[in-house]
């Protein structure tokens, strides 16, 4: 699948969609609409805001009409509030973020644009970008008393140019096609972080075109080639093989041991925020169907259902059993094609029937391959067997909550039992009983 | 695009295609070398007895899931291992009854009453052979005399060279060359002998990833320094350690039985901890115990431990070290 031909990574641009569905919620809450059904919005209008100026703003991706504002099935699985923009057909110039020619230069004002601009990340991350890049001086400090860790200097920032998961190409399209604006992005994390040292991490087979390495090297980034063997590009595990330090889990991330990881295609959207005022009204989106032999990569408006795209897509994937949005490994089967595409959402995954055998209640056979391969060092069969009969307090004994649902286990188990399946069950029931107390 | 029907799952949409099956075809891969070796020296009532046992195993197993009203998995390969192994654990001199039972006890004893695959606190076919060592130690311990294929030479030494060392006749010991040990140009069971073809088996299973190190090398390390220790002290009541690990059972047990699935510890260090207790215990009851071969004694024991052996786990990443 990973062709060596560069062109095969080159995106393409869709035909604006029919219409549009954009999340306002998020895990943290859900932020308020600033429109109601029946007005009509621009392109890049901001359409919902947060009151305590935390959570980022939704923007309009398409021209039109706000048609409904309901909950609609969201990139995670889950039904999320969201407002549904029906197009009108303009396709007049987008909004921009500030004046042409008027960069903004203090911090404190770029990352309120950031905060705006509706860029959004793939990574699960607690805090939303503009948080988790601000050195503690810049933090908002009604932060402070909920995440202690934002107080403490951000000493390494790590760019992440390695996939989160197997089959996934994005990132390597954004170091092939986005290169100007990635280096662009460089120097203006390295100052609203203020660390000490930046690090690239890429698959230590990439190859690197001669600009983008000089450019990297003169922006004072050491390039750090990883193992590209899943789950390197997930943060707890990428943190930990290039500076040592472990995250501690529950509850921590990269901040609390004094990194953050930002992706490579997050950062060139931050050039083209704070540098060129391009609200991020698009998204880049992986479709594949490996048995099909089909990958490609397509940008589509932010929020433009699956569906819609689909009609623009050649060759289109045929017959599909299962549909996922995300990855193999961390993406979620979708029951139906009318799902936004989002910027979370990297890649739509297409099954055919028969590509893959599911997951099957079977006895665990100790045979030691999930304890092997645990990047967390975690004993995945006793964990999964306490789950499944119940034993819940065992679990979190045993530290289940410090699984990162990798899935790594599943893939390796031998008699196919649903492991990623049973750990969020026996964490949905810790929750669950602990909410009741 | 018409609305397809589609299936929902949870994560992850993708499997290694690794499965029980594959696992035990490697195994029995392994034993390939192995089952050869005993050919070439014991003849053709070696690859018969193995046979015996494998089939008895497989239609016991078959028996007991009708029986019982499980599924019926023998597909999967696991007892057709588990009597290919007890076979190569008996000398070609034993009765077919006797083989039989073995493997009866093997798969029912030690298997399913136990736990089924991978459930089982004892290794079964240690179960098994334990079984028939005890009720019928006499005709176990009765060996042929090796009459190597194409006209080789034989060994000329009448006992098994465990039996020897028990006897503490290091004088008896030092008669057998490394090089017929190495071979398995020794009298004894058909699976046992041949250390180069045990090793041959072994390197497999760690380069397809079935096996780790840690057992295999901290059972035989750890016999071979407890074993030179002794050596040290005084050479002629004790044999050498080289003596040690190249006779008798402690290569088969240190690759292939120790190492069963369900029956080891599954973390690192009680891994390692495991594979020093088999290979300490083993050396304790060859030197000292009543029984001629310690491996299968020093597995069992082990085996026993292994519930305790696995709470000795590394930290799991990101758990804060709690200070008390």
């Amino acid at each position: 699948m990973a062709k060596s031909d560069d062109s095969a990574l080159e995106p393409r641009r869709l035909p604006l969609p029919p219409k549009v569905v954009l999340p306002i919620e998020y895990p943290l809450g859900s932020v308020d609409p600033v429109v109601k059904p029946g007005d009509f919005v621009r392109e890049g209008q901001r359409i919902a805001r947060d009151e305590n100026g935390i959570l980022p703003d939704v923007r309009a991706s398409i021209a039109g009409r706000v048609t409904d504002i309901r909950p609609w099935p969201g990139p995670l699985g889950r039904d999320l509030l969201s407002v549904v923009i029906t197009s009108n057909g303009e396709t007049g110039e987008p909004e921009k973020l500030f004046e042409e020619g008027r960069s903004p230069e203090g911090l404190r004002e770029q990352l309120g644009l950031i905060s705006s601009s509706g860029i959004r990340e793939p990574d699960s991350f607690p805090w939303p970008l503009f948080v988790r890049v601000a050195q503690p001086a810049l933090t908002p400090p009604i932060l402070f008393p909920f995440v202690p860790d934002l107080r403490r200097p951000i000493e390494v920032l790590i760019l992440n140019g390695i996939d989160r998961q197997p089959g996934v190409l994005l990132r390597r399209c954004a170091l092939h096609t986005m290169e100007e604006s990635f280096l662009e992005g460089i120097p203006l994390l390295k100052a609203l972080t203020g660390a000490e040292r930046t690090l690239l991490a890429v698959p230590d087979r990439m190859v690197f075109s001669e600009s983008l390495e000089r450019g990297v090297r003169m922006a004072g980034v050491e390039i750090v080639r990883c193992p590209e063997r899943y789950p390197m590009g997930l943060e707890p595990v990428l943190v930990q093989t290039l500076t040592g330090r472990e995250i501690p889990q529950p509850g921590g991330d990269a901040r609390t041991v004094g990194t953050v990881v930002v992706d490579v295609l997050t950062v060139s959207r931050v050039a083209d925020v704070l540098r060129k005022g391009i609200p991020q009204l698009e998204t880049l989106i992986q479709v594949s169907s490996p048995s099909q032999w089909i990958q490609s990569f397509v940008i589509v408006r932010e929020g433009t259902l699956l569906q819609d795209a689909l009609e623009h897509i050649s060759p289109e994937p045929k017959s599909p059993a299962r549909v996922i949005a995300g990855g193999a490994f961390l993406g979620h089967a979708m029951y139906n094609l009318e799902f936004p595409l989002l910027q979370q959402t990297e890649a739509v995954l297409f099954q055919r029937e028969g590509d893959f055998e599911p997951y099957r209640d079977e006895p665990c056979i100790n045979c030691g391959q999930c304890v092997r391969f645990c990047p967390m060092r975690l004993f995945p069969n006793e964990l999964s067997r306490a789950c499944e009969y119940g034993r819940f307090q065992e679990a979190e004994a045993k530290d289940l909550f410090r699984c990162i649902e990798c899935g790594v286990c599943s893939y390796v188990c031998p008699v196919r039992r649903p492991m990623v399946h049973l750990m969020r069950f026996g964490k949905a029931e810790l929750s669950a009983s602990r909410e009741e107390q | 695009m018409k609305r397809p029907e589609l299936h929902v799952s949870m994560s992850p949409f993708v499997h290694s295609g690794n499965s029980v099956q594959k696992i035990m075809l490697d195994h029995l891969l392994a034993l390939v070398p192995v089952m050869c070796a005993g050919w070439f020296y014991y003849g053709l009532p070696a690859p018969a007895i193995v046979l015996l046992c494998a089939v008895s195993a497989v239609l016991t197993e078959l028996a007991w899931q009708k029986v019982m009203g499980q599924p019926v998995r023998i597909q999967d390969g696991s007892a057709l291992v588990t009597g290919v192994l007890l076979g190569l654990l008996l000398s070609t001199l034993v009765p077919w009854w006797l083989a039989v039972a073995g493997a009866f006890c093997a798969v029912v004893v030690g298997k399913h009453l136990l736990g089924g695959l991978g459930n089982h606190p004892f290794n079964p076919v240690v179960v098994g052979w334990t079984f028939v060592q005890i009720s019928y130690s006499g005709r176990m311990t009765d060996y042929p005399i090796p009459r190597p294929l194409f006209g080789l030479e034989t060994g000329q030494y009448l006992a098994d060279p465990a039996l020897v060392a028990a006897a503490e006749d290091t004088e008896m010991a030092s008669w057998v060359p490394w090089r017929d040990l190495f071979f398995g140009n020794v009298p004894g069971e058909i699976g046992t002998g041949c250390v180069l073809a045990i090793l041959l088996g072994g390197v497999y299973l760690l380069a397809r990833g079935r096996i780790t190190w840690h057992i295999p090398v901290c059972f035989v390390a750890s016999a071979w320094l407890f074993a030179l220790i002794f050596w040290q002290i005084d050479p002629s009541m004790y044999a050498h350690p080289t003596y040690h690990v190249f006779s008798g059972w402690m290569m088969l047990g240190a690759f292939f039985l120790a190492t069963e699935k369900g029956t080891a510890p599954l973390g690192v260090p009680g891994m390692i901890l495991y594979g020093i207790g088999c290979g300490v215990l083993t050396m304790i009851i060859r030197m000292w115990g009543t029984h001629m071969e310690g491996v299968p004694y020093a597995i069992l024991l082990m085996n026993a431990l292994t519930p305790l052996l696995d709470r000795v786990r590394p930290r799991a990443v990101g758990r804060r070290v709690e200070i008390a």
